[in-house]
């Protein structure tokens, strides 16, 4: 006999897009209602079975407003489905707290069962149409529950809601609640089979046997389709208020092959990121230096993402929500830089229930936990510590006997998360995390007269508090007060002495503090607006063999080691406004307003800088956008200390045009491409000029603003957004990065300009718990200043280049392959994976730089990794 | 530390010769007499006030070339090396530049006695011209010392000229700013110390494998497996202390640093340079190198090795010494 089942997997949403764009979704919307369709009696008849994939726009009263069909089947199913899927009925989303419309996409499935004659029933069933009691609950609701139970993911045991629970001997369904809760009425004993479906998981199947004596209550444990499917994405819609910017989720800033999970790395295979030599984590953001751009997380500056020498991110994967660049025209909330910005945000913990992450490999170990305190408190806490100091001694060739020997580079990172929900009232969260990196060097030999004992240190730790609720209307306030340190230490001495011979500290106290309204003012009116304001004071305590007569010397002078104490502060204040205007259905005008005061040791300096971002929508696919803007960035506090810099060097300045399209044929695909210009002027240079005073004393300008470049190029996008299966995207640059130089009174390549840059991205989940992934970078090498011969220096000893003209030839273009595969198992209540990242699996050699002679007659090429595969294991619960 | 990054950048470096060992065309020396000369300038002073305050110097170079057996022709220019790398911006007016002299001497490394390569640099308007468009280049105007460059041009006599080879050296001349500015003096050594494989040290003698003859005092002779240690010894006084200006109106003073450079035909040096200034770990280098004789299978019989060393102080003071060092190749018996 056949039987006709529809499964409906109804809120397996895949992707759904808010109405209002900017809006947060603080509550997905719940099916309280389905109707199941009519199976085309033609395709029954004919046997044939479907898969209908439907758009279901539902307004803020949960009534379902219209439904689009995204992947037709054809044979009259796509009316059927459209049908059924207009009888819904949802308890309607909430978005920053509120009703409001919301699009949901989900399948609907036409599958025809073969089953064995059935066994005489038990029991006359209630009948279905009887229910009258809420989704989860099935059968006659007025008498006693019977079978029971919760339907949760195998291998993370997170609670599955919206999950269909049959009784297929009865025709029983019910629709599992947030909690995964199911529960079934009045059910006579007797052996049934009990079915889940759901589009993302396994279809369940289980045989259950209901006594006379007691209710069976039963956990089902469904098993994701493919075994690992990737976690898809929640975003508004990609229309938005930035001009340009790129959202990479957090299984993809983990899974990229060849960045060992950095997600600085991922950022570089984006589109206008030139790539860093020696695999560094530097930002190098359309022809601007490194600390041209800023890294942002939850709105708060830092120093930096990752460890020393091109190691790992400083943050665990878990604890990020998400990781954003702006290349260019980056909204007016972000300030005090003019190349690009990369804003993470966290991810805040959840209530539902004890899970975690721990993972080891050659280079470190980490762990990730969070848990629940009470229904609104929950914390989470993660960490990570190296290990390569205990491998290197296996492989250090030993000292001599009475010798010492010892290289240890350590480095760690540590967070922890507590989330306070206050419904209502908003949600309140702190947030510690931290990183340090240090090496440790120890060389000494009873057969040398010297020795060297060195220590350096990098370490930063940021405290976070954030508060955010609603407000009346539309509008959201978010405050968010900061406060942490950045250290570095770098001091040398002898083996065995007491204290330090030489040494340099460098301390920067930040205390930065954000607020922020943002919301719709009226329907066509898009406001953000808000304070950003920073405390930024550096101490330089050194011990170092300085020459301060400020005579240029002869050769090494045999200067003592003497104690310096400086300090700079930089105290900054900006008001900022971004205003999105819809003039008209197609045209969203966003002109920005931001100002920015700055204190620089006493010193005020003021700045606007205004910006606009037209965006034209030609279509439902085709946006036009443009972009003029002004960008300004305050000295680093060195070049303006009295003794070492100027206390009256400016700020830089930085105008950035952009002119691009967006085309996005379906809610998978995309490409966008874009022109850019950027103009920075005032740029902070180092000068050896120095002022006669009016007494007849000398003083060193050290700094100036002389400093000028300019960069301009092409960048293209194609992307395949994240499903379960699979993303990819293909990304290619030109750019030309120049500047000035004023010894020579010419122009010339900056130091990483790199014509063209192409990166190519793919990772895919067959299924079988296997994810296969490769990442292919080709980029132009980077100029160098050639070196036409040499001039032997007989007061140093040493040859002295003769270089040719500045930046005029390249080094070769880098090419690189990197491959990732990982599989896993699930487990019932945990999963364990076994990974193996490999950088440059064709051993490619690649050339980052050259190396001379003593005399520079005689060339090496400096090459980049060799192939380097990173094998570790992890387990999620 | 050197050890450390040394196992860290091998595998990256190159295969490059050592430039301790000197096996082809190499300008090893310029030493200036004087090597710097103090005027007394005033507001008052002219052209004229401080060119009858300068002396000649006498400038000569130590080359050599293992690979070629033949004279060496040489060119010496004067010119502000600040802004003319290889003096040869000719006919320009941002960069003058002087000619100081040239010639061809015999073979360095077989004439005996030692060829001299010197020239004289005579206070003239030249000189001056080249002073004047340092100053105008220097943003304290000289305060610091007036440097000048000399730079010598050298190749193998009858070979291509392309294949010169360029060697700088810099003068000074310095205001006395403040009054108690004195002029350097060249540094020397009172002799050299060696001590084979750890016996009591002797005195090296300074004489050149060139020199070497039935009347001199026999070279130092050593074996393939010997390792030999050169200490100089240093006479008192030789670091002298002295003063310079500091751009706010005051003056600071220092004690020089003694440096030491090696080369030699062959072997290897466990490093190259000692002496100097003490290091950011706070140690005090060492004066002497160890020596290793060239593997026996590099030479054929009995080898005479030329060592040259270089001395050098803080302020473009120099002086060289060269020796002869004796080799005896020794197979190690297999056990």
């Amino acid at each position: 006999m056949l039987r006709v089942v529809v499964a409906l997997c109804v809120l397996c949403a895949t992707a759904w897009a808010q109405a209002k764009p900017t809006g947060v979704v603080t509550k997905a919307p719940k099916l309280v209602q389905a109707q199941a369709p009519d199976y085309p009696q033609a395709a029954l008849a004919a046997g044939k079975e479907a898969k209908v994939k439907v758009r279901i726009h539902i307004d803020e009263t949960g009534v379902v407003t219209g439904v689009d069909v995204v992947e037709p089947a054809g044979n009259g199913f796509d009316e059927a489905a459209v049908a059924a899927a207009m009888q819904y009925i949802f308890e309607p989303a909430e978005i920053d707290g509120k009703p409001g419309k919301i699009t949901v996409e989900t399948t609907i499935n036409f599958v025809i069962e073969k089953q064995p004659e059935p066994e005489p029933a038990p029991a006359p069933a209630p009948k279905h149409d009887d229910h009258q009691g809420p989704p989860n609950h099935g059968g006659d609701t007025t008498k006693p529950v019977a079978l029971s139970g919760v339907v949760v993911e195998r291998g993370t045991r997170k609670k599955l809601g919206g999950v269909i629970v049959s009784i297929a001997e009865l025709g029983l369904d019910v629709v599992t609640a947030d909690d995964g809760s199911f529960y079934f009425h009045g059910v006579a004993p007797g052996t049934y089979k009990l079915l889940a479906v759901d589009d993302k998981y396994d279809r369940f199947s289980r045989q259950i046997i209901l006594s006379k004596r007691e209710a069976l209550e039963v956990r089902l444990w469904l098993r994701p389709r493919g075994g690992n499917p990737y976690e898809t994405v929640l975003e508004g819609e990609k229309e938005s208020f930035e001009v340009t910017k790129r959202t990479l989720t957090r299984d993809q800033l983990t899974s990229v092959p060849g960045t060992f999970g950095d997600p600085i790395r991922v950022i570089q295979t984006l589109p206008g990121v030139a790539r860093a030599p020696f695999g560094l984590g530097l930002l190098l953001i359309r022809g601007s230096n490194p600390n041209d751009s800023g890294i942002f997380i939850d709105g708060h500056e830092v120093p930096a993402l990752f460890h020393f020498l091109g190691g790992p991110s400083i943050f665990n994967a878990q604890m990020l929500e998400s990781l954003t660049l702006f290349p260019g025209g980056f909204p007016g909330r972000f300030g005090r830089f003019d190349g690009g910005v990369v804003a993470l945000e966290t991810r805040p913990t959840q209530t539902d229930g004890i899970h975690g992450e721990a993972k080891i490999d050659f280079l470190d170990a980490g762990g990730y936990v969070r848990a629940p305190i009470t229904n609104d408190l929950s914390v989470a806490v993660a960490g990570r510590r190296s290990y390569i100091d205990a491998l290197l001694g296996l492989i250090l060739p030993a000292p001599s006997d009475g010798g010492e020997r010892v290289v240890t580079p350590v480095y760690y990172d540590y967070q922890a998360r507590v989330d306070y929900n206050m419904h209502e009232d908003g949600r309140l969260s702190l947030f510690l995390f931290g990183s340090s990196d240090a090496l440790h060097v120890l060389d000494s030999d009873p057969e040398s007269a010297t020795s060297e004992d060195l220590d350096s240190s990098t370490k930063f730790f940021r405290i976070l508090a954030s508060y955010e609720r609603p407000l009346g209307g539309d509008l959201k306030l978010t405050i968010s007060p900061a406060w942490g340190r950045d250290t570095i230490v770098l001091s040398g001495a002898e083996a065995g002495a007491d204290g330090p011979f030489s040494q340099l500290g460098v301390v920067t106290d930040n205390l930065s503090y954000r607020m922020r309204i943002e919301g719709n003012l009226a329907k066509a009116i898009h406001l953000d607006t808000g304070i950003d304001m920073v405390s930024r004071v550096t101490t330089y305590q050194a011990l170092l063999p300085i020459d301060d007569t400020g005579i240029t010397s002869t050769s090494s002078v045999n200067v003592p080691p003497t104690d310096i104490f400086r300090g700079a502060s930089l105290l900054g204040a900006a008001i900022y406004a971004d205003l999105g205007i819809d003039l008209t259905d197609r045209i969203r005008l966003i002109p920005t307003l931001r100002l920015d005061g700055y204190i620089l040791d006493g010193i005020y300096r003021g700045n606007i800088d205004p910006r606009i971002v037209v965006r034209y929508k030609l279509d439902d696919f085709w946006t036009l956008k443009a972009y003029v803007g002004r960008f300004t960035e305050p000295p680093e506090p060195e070049t303006f200390d009295s003794r070492f810099g100027n206390p009256n060097v400016g700020l830089e300045h930085g105008t950035q045009y952009g002119l691009g399209y967006e085309w996005r044929p379906d809610h998978l695909w995309s490409v966008e491409s874009e022109l850019f210009y950027v103009d920075r002027r005032d740029l902070v240079a180092f000068t050896d000029a120095a002022v006669m005073n009016s007494d007849g004393t000398y003083t060193f300008v050290n700094f100036d603003n002389d400093g000028h470049s300019y960069a301009y190029g092409f960048e293209a996008l194609i992307k395949r957004e994240i499903s379960p299966h699979f993303y990819a995207w293909l990304s290619y640059t030109y750019s030309r990065a120049l500047q000035y130089s004023t010894s020579t009174d010419t122009w010339h390549a900056t130091v990483f300009d790199e014509p063209h840059v192409m990166n190519a991205v793919a990772s895919w989940k067959p299924g079988g718990g296997w994810e296969l992934g490769l990442r292919y970078q080709l980029a132009s090498g980077r100029p160098m200043t050639p070196v036409v011969g040499a001039t032997y220096d007989a007061d140093a000893g040493a040859y002295v280049p003769v270089h040719g003209p500045a930046d005029s030839v390249r080094l070769p273009t880098f090419s690189q392959l990197d491959a990732r595969a990982e599989h896993d198992w699930l487990f019932d209540r945990w999963s364990f994976g076994v990974y193996l990242d490999c950088m440059n699996v064709l051993n490619q050699t690649n050339v980052e730089a050259i190396q001379y002679d003593y005399r520079y007659r005689q060339t090496a090429p400096i090459t980049s990794f060799p192939i380097v595969p990173d094998l570790g294991v992890k387990g999620t619960w | 530390m050197k050890r450390v990054a040394a196992l860290w950048l091998v595998a990256a470096c190159g295969n490059f010769q050592d430039p301790d060992i000197v096996i082809d065309l190499r300008a090893l020396s310029i030493v200036a007499d004087p090597p710097n000369q103090v005027v007394d300038i005033s507001t008052t002073s002219t052209e004229a006030d401080i060119l009858a305050q300068l002396v000649p110097t006498t400038v000569c170079a130590l080359t050599s070339d293992p690979s070629f057996a033949g004279g060496e022709t040489w060119t010496m220019t004067l010119c502000n090396l600040a802004t003319d790398d290889r003096c040869t911006d000719l006919g320009s007016d941002v960069s003058p530049q002087i000619f100081i002299g040239s010639g061809t001497i015999a073979d360095p490394d077989t004439a005996s006695p030692e060829p001299q390569l010197c020239a004289t640099i005579q206070p003239n308007d030249d000189l001056v011209s080249v002073l004047l468009n340092y100053v105008e280049n220097d943003p304290l105007m000289g305060l610091g010392g007036i440097d000048y460059g000399l730079l010598l041009e050298v190749g193998d006599a009858g070979v291509d000229p392309s294949q010169d080879i360029f060697a700088a050296k810099t003068l000074q001349v310095m205001p006395r700013i403040p009054s108690t500015v004195t002029p350097n003096h060249n540094p020397t050594i009172s002799g050299m110390t060696a001590s084979v494989d750890g016996s009591d040290a002797v005195t090296l003698p300074l004489v050149r494998c060139a020199d070497l003859g039935p009347t001199n005092t026999a070279p130092l002779t050593v074996t393939t497996q010997d390792v030999v240690r050169f200490t100089p010894v240093e006479p008192p006084g030789i670091h002298e202390v002295y003063v310079v200006p500091t751009i706010d109106g005051g003056s600071q003073m220092f004690t020089e640093a003694i440096s030491y450079q090696w080369n030699a035909g062959s072997g290897s040096f466990s490093t190259d340079s000692t002496g100097g200034s003490v290091d950011v770990f706070g140690n005090t280098p060492p004066l002497y190198t160890d020596w290793t004789p060239p593997d026996p299978t590099l030479i054929s019989g009995v080898t005479d090795v030329p060592l040259f060393i270089i001395q050098r102080d803080d302020r473009l003071g120099e002086a060289w010494f060269e020796a002869c060092l004796r080799v005896m190749p020794v197979t190690p018996a297999t056990p």
